[in-house]
């Protein structure tokens, strides 16, 4: 079983926004975006720990955009549906009441902040109260059971969390479920000469000269000072020597057993932290205490070394860790991250990105992209290779190759776009193959405006024009070969290939001296030359030289003359590409 | 010993209960009466839960009315096994409509704030839909029987539904679209729309096998064609394991559509396994004999108690009065003086009609033998809220600290709405108030009604979901200043039963009840059978098995009254003789040892 859907209304930054989901979600969005606020509204659905003054929600959790009077009609309304449940007869018998009669195999879940009356409407905190509803909050809404909050739960890592303290302080250490089970599990006589064997190194440490002095005088001064009313029988001591005390003395030692773990190194102390809370999860399910966890994560990649982030969490998300591999799983993630590595180790499915607007923060996902398998592969290793850097970009820039990579940017710079601060990234396909890209943050993705820049290639078998007019199907629907109606889906093609179009460009004398700078030999460094004086430029020898030399090469000694350069017209359709994409990024 | 293993030890050591007990898949138990079924099914119910059911899941265990259900509820409370996350406990009606009708019948047009009509508003558009029908004159009471039947009958609503009854069809259909408009439903109704759920979605099946992987019947006969459409259909889709009890022999209810063939149906099904306990707990043996001589078959059961018992029939000319005289100034006396341990509370009078029931209420009255009326004949609605304020009224008079935890518990279950938990405050107020109204128990029933309302029942009466309960309340407080003007909370509270009144009740409300010694009165041809059973065979069987829970309700002493003819409500008399039942008997037991002289 897994989430489905999320959508919240009115509630903090969102005034209306909608998130499909797949099994896990990797939720990315910049600072103030509603990472936290996603993560709290799960809560007020599902947390059954969450006290109550936190569930009751107040004026100021109401999205502002509804004005400084409040509607008294106004409503907080967060909606859950969870789906995949049919074949868990456990989670059948409960959430099979709540089924949408549009959708069958899947349930809703609703939470609802409202005014108590409306005819005294919403003017103060108290006057908000809260509601649970199953289905719909309208005429088929029904009631919900306690046993839902029970068996079906959230457990959140919250950032900012201090994995050690919490490791050690017993009532919210992870491990005590585990130690707990393992205790009732264990041979009673067993534990009780382990007992025995504490009460005797006890006394051994007592027996020690300095130490039997130091406990004398402290139980001296201490029921000194307190007479009859003191303590009793108090003494110095390792462990108290019972048999239920001794689990709780039990922590995990770093080193074999020499270090104990306040002394580890924090990031090492989140993962057993993580490590642990999916334990506790696994061992909770198998003990029929509940059927169902999802496991919120803020910021997973908090003090972990970029190497750390990937394996902890590509383990963890696979699932290779469940006790029992075959069996439905029934623990799911939800990370928020700022992290390109979390993201590289992402299923292309999983991703939601969170957007402010003027109209509330929106949350995109791509669980419902359309791709086939080998485009998702394809993403999949592009998101591994790049570190997932496109899904933090404000805008994309999508490019044939790593010439471009170098060479945009700095056209850009010339005509005063610093790319980087702009938060717009030149990302390259390594080929002429777009589409998968193009899916992935249109607006059936991550929404994340973007251009394609690609060749003209006129002459081969796939033309540019032909290349974009397969976009633009994808993105309208509808094929379009018209190069206007092309560029205003943000589809710009060139003339011939990019190094062609620069030497027609008002670059062309600094592209031309690049291949003078970079000539293998006398009679490559001739040609270029002669290009310079003579102004007549051979389309397929200049093509030639610059393999030769290599693309790359070429490519990135020619940006950096571009960047000393004075500025200078680039060629038209880039101008027109990097326009398009600033005034889509408003 | 806990009461459970208590129970576990005596059930080990009957076979067939310890077999019932002990079955994994679907199995039916024909338990006749006296058999200790309901011991059975409780404990059964108990080691579910215990040893099999694991959370979230639920056992659902569906009874014949609340009456049983509560009944059942307090025999699990006994044995500490009453676990209310893991089980439910009610009728054929609050099953389908908390599980079938509420959460799923959205997906056919029905809201889940729909609300159970009230007997008047049924009444009301029933009338409305036969005027509309059939004609503005007819008489609806005429048609309500058959259209309640065909209804049910007819659930599946295939192309016979209008062709073999038109006017039946389209007066349910009238009626069903009247309700339907006031955002009503009707008992039948939520049986109906269940059965049409379950046939249109699989996955309502599935849901209930998820939530429900046992389901255990109570009453099986009685419950009609359409739980049997139920069961079989679950049986067909899912793998629920059934646990079905009943007794063809005590099917008593065809005028509501009760089958006793459904019985032999499931038994026909491989699937189950079918357990017939041999032991009558309850009769003597001569009871047991003469019961089987009663139906006119062969069964295979043995009583074993060890009292002798004693079977005698009176004949007295002067009719039903003669006869509610001579028991009341000479049968009952020389009861209880034979038996010196007895009490009035001990003696059943059983008859047919609740005509008969006057008469002897008024002779009882007449010659001052304390007396109840456990029939239909209270002159107030039998509902829930009816009932509760009944034991409250018991209370008061007889304050017990048990009687006052259930109480407790059935006003908590009153305020109970779709598994939310009551305000605690009311409950505490309402404990409070108990405890203060003790030894109030002569104060006059319409005062203390008027206290009740304005007090602990206030928040539940005026709620908006209450309509039923508010119905119920205004039928008992009429009640209060007409019939009952004179009753106190202390005889309004005994009413259900008490150590120190005589039972009256007919045959048909006389299911599950025991008493040492039994009446049977008006034992003659035109009222057991009457005149409709006379005529028609399968009515005489089961006026027949009638007869037969009559005769098995007695643990000692069984006293036929018979008086030779029969005088219709318009004085009319028929001479058709002792009733056959009875005499029949003469045919297998030597005639001296049944029918005692004058």
């Amino acid at each position: 079983m897994h989430l489905s859907r999320i959508s919240l209304r009115n509630f903090r930054n969102f005034s209306s926004a909608c998130v499909e989901l797949g099994k896990n979600a990797i939720v990315v969005g910049e600072n103030k975006s509603g990472k936290s606020n996603l993560v709290y509204a799960i809560r007020l659905v599902l947390d059954n720990a969450l006290p109550e003054s936190q569930r009751r929600l107040r004026i100021e959790d109401i999205w502002s955009g509804v004005g400084s009077s409040i509607p008294p009609d106004t409503e907080i309304e967060i909606a859950i549906d969870f789906t995949d449940f049919s074949k868990n007869k456990d989670l059948l018998g409960i959430l099979g009441l709540y089924e949408l009669d549009e959708s069958p195999g899947t349930a809703r879940i609703i939470y609802v902040c409202r005014a108590k009356d409306k005819k005294i409407g919403i003017r103060k905190d108290t006057d908000l109260d809260y509601y649970w509803y199953g289905k719909s909050t309208g005429d088929d809404g029904l009631e919900i059971e306690k046993t839902l909050r029970q068996r079906i739960r959230i457990d959140v890592i919250q950032a900012l969390r201090d994995a050690d303290k919490d490791l050690n302080n017993w009532r919210n250490s992870p491990a005590r479920v585990l130690l707990e089970t393992a205790l009732s599990l264990s041979e009673q006589s067993e534990l009780e000469k382990i007992a025995q064997k504490v009460s005797e190194s006890n006394k051994e440490v007592l027996a020690v000269g300095p130490i039997k002095k130091l406990d004398a005088s402290v139980r001296d001064m201490v029921n000194g000072i307190s007479g009859t009313h003191g303590p009793e029988g108090m003494r110095l001591g390792m462990l108290p020597a019972t048999t239920d005390k001794l689990v709780r003395a039990i922590r995990i030692l770093i080193d074999n057993g020499t270090r104990s773990l306040g002394e580890e190194s924090l990031g090492l102390s989140n993962v057993i932290y993580i490590g642990l809370k999916y334990l506790e999860s696994l061992e909770l399910i198998s003990q029929n205490e509940r059927d169902f966890t999802l496991l919120a994560i803020e910021e997973p990649e908090a003090h972990l070394h970029p190497t750390l982030q990937r394996t902890v969490f590509s383990s963890l998300i696979s699932g290779k860790m469940d006790a029992k591999g075959d069996e439905k799983r029934e623990i799911s993630f939800l990370l928020t991250t700022h992290s390109p590595h979390i993201v590289s180790i992402a299923k292309v499915r999983s991703l939601v990105r969170l957007a402010r607007s003027a109209a509330g923060s929106k949350a995109y996902s791509t669980s419902k992209l359309n791709i086939s398998t080998e485009e998702e592969e394809d993403l999949a290793r592009y998101l591994d290779v790049t570190r997932g850097e496109l899904v933090f970009a404000k805008g994309i820039i999508f490019v044939e190759g790593d010439a471009e990579r170098f060479l945009i940017p700095a056209m850009a710079a010339l005509h005063g776009y610093e790319l980087d601060a702009l938060g717009i990234f030149v990302c390259s396909v390594s080929g002429a193959n777009f589409s998968p890209y193009v899916k992935l943050v249109g607006v059936n993705g991550l929404h994340i405006p973007f251009v394609v820049i690609t060749d003209g290639d006129p002459n081969a078998q796939f033309t540019g024009a032909a290349r974009l007019a397969k976009l633009s199907e994808i993105i309208m629907n509808r094929a379009e070969i018209d190069q206007g109606r092309q560029e205003a889906l943000g589809l710009f093609r060139g003339r011939d290939t990019l190094e062609i179009d620069l030497v027609e460009s008002g670059l062309r004398k600094t592209t031309i001296g690049c291949g003078a700078e970079l000539s293998i030999g006398k009679t490559m460094k001739a040609r270029f030359e002669a290009m310079l004086t003579t102004g007549l430029v051979d389309r397929d020898s200049l093509l030639k030289d610059i393999n030769l030399i290599g693309k790359g090469r070429f490519a990135q000694r020619l940006s950096q003359r571009i960047s000393k350069n004075e500025p200078a017209e680039i060629p038209l359709y880039i101008t027109n590409a990097l326009k398009h994409l600033i005034e889509a990024m408003k | 010993m806990t009461l459970y293993d208590q129970g576990l030890l005596d059930i080990s050591e009957n076979k067939e209960q310890a077999s019932a007990l002990a079955t994994t898949s679907n199995t039916l138990l024909l338990a006749g009466p006296g058999s200790g079924k309901t011991k059975v099914l409780v404990h059964k119910v108990a080691k579910t839960l215990r040893e099999v059911l694991k959370k979230p899941r639920q056992v659902a265990c569906i009874t014949y009315s609340t009456e049983c259900a509560a009944e059942i509820e307090d025999r699990l409370d006994r044995i500490d096994a009453n676990d209310p996350d893991s089980l439910f406990i009610g009728t054929v009606h609050s099953f389908f409509f908390k599980w079938i009708v509420i959460p799923f019948g959205s997906r056919i047009g029905i809201s889940p704030h729909i609300r159970v009509a009230t007997k008047k508003e049924r009444d009301q558009h029933f009338s409305e839909a036969v005027a509309n029908v059939i004609s503005v004159d007819e008489e609806p009471a005429k048609w309500t029987t058959h259209c309640d039947n065909y209804r049910k009958d007819k659930w599946e609503r295939k192309s016979d539904w209008k062709t073999e009854d038109s006017k039946a069809a389209n007066v349910v259909e009238d009626y069903e679209r009247r309700l339907q408009e006031k955002n009503l439903i009707d008992f039948d109704g939520m049986v109906v729309l269940s059965l049409q759920l379950l046939h249109r979605d699989d996955s309502i099946c599935k849901f209930l096998e998820a939530r429900f992987p046992f389901i255990y019947i109570d009453e099986y006969q009685d419950l009609g064609s359409p739980l049997h459409a139920l069961v079989l259909r679950l049986l067909k889709k899912t793998d629920i394991v059934f646990f079905l009890v009943g007794d063809p022999d005590q099917s008593i209810y065809g005028f509501s559509g009760a089958h006793p063939e459904l019985l032999k149906e499931i038994r026909d099904l491989p699937s189950f396994v079918t357990i017939i306990p041999k032991i009558n707990y309850r009769c003597p043996a001569k009871i047991v004999n003469v019961s089987i001589a009663a139906l006119g078959e062969a069964r295979d059961y043995r009583a074993s108690s060890k009292i002798p018992g004693s079977i005698q029939a009176h004949h007295v000319v002067s009719g039903i009065e003669g006869q509610a005289k001579i028991l009341a100034t000479k049968i009952l006396p020389e009861y209880l003086s034979r038996n010196p341990g007895m009490q009035l509370g001990d003696i059943g009078v059983l008859y047919r009609t609740k005509d008969i029931g006057d008469v002897l209420a008024s002779a009882f009255r007449t010659y001052n033998i304390r007396c109840i009326r456990t029939d239909k004949g209270v002159p107030y609605a039998r509902v829930p809220i009816t009932r509760f304020t009944e034991e409250l009224a018991g209370y008061c008079a007889n304050p017990d600290a048990r009687v006052l935890l259930k109480i407790r518990k059935r006003f908590h279950r009153l305020h109970y709405i779709n598994g939310n938990p009551i305000d605690p405050r009311l409950l505490t107020s309402f404990t409070a108030w108990c405890l203060d109204a003790r030894g109030k128990g002569h104060a006059r029933l319409a005062d203390w009604l008027g206290e009740l309302k304005d007090g602990p029942l206030k928040h539940l009466l005026e709620a908006a979901e209450s309509a039923d309960h508010r119905e119920g309340f205004s039928s008992l407080e009429g009640a209060a200043v007409k019939e009952l003007a004179n009753a106190s909370i202390q005889s309004f509270g005994f009413h259900r039963g008490s150590e120190l009144h005589a039972t009256l009740t007919t045959l048909h409300s006389a299911k599950g009840l025991e008493f040492d010694m039994v009446a049977m009165v008006g034992m003659d041809e035109g009222s057991l059978p009457n005149y409709y059973e006379r005529k028609d065979q399968k009515k005489l069987e089961e006026a027949r098995r009638l007869f037969y829970v009559g005769v098995t309700r007695s643990i000692n002493e069984l006293h036929f009254l018979y008086s030779g003819f029969f005088k219709n409500k318009w004085n009319k008399i028929y001479r058709n003789g002792p009733s056959k039942f009875m005499t029949d008997l003469g045919e297998v037991f030597d005639v001296a040892d049944i029918i005692d002289g004058k």
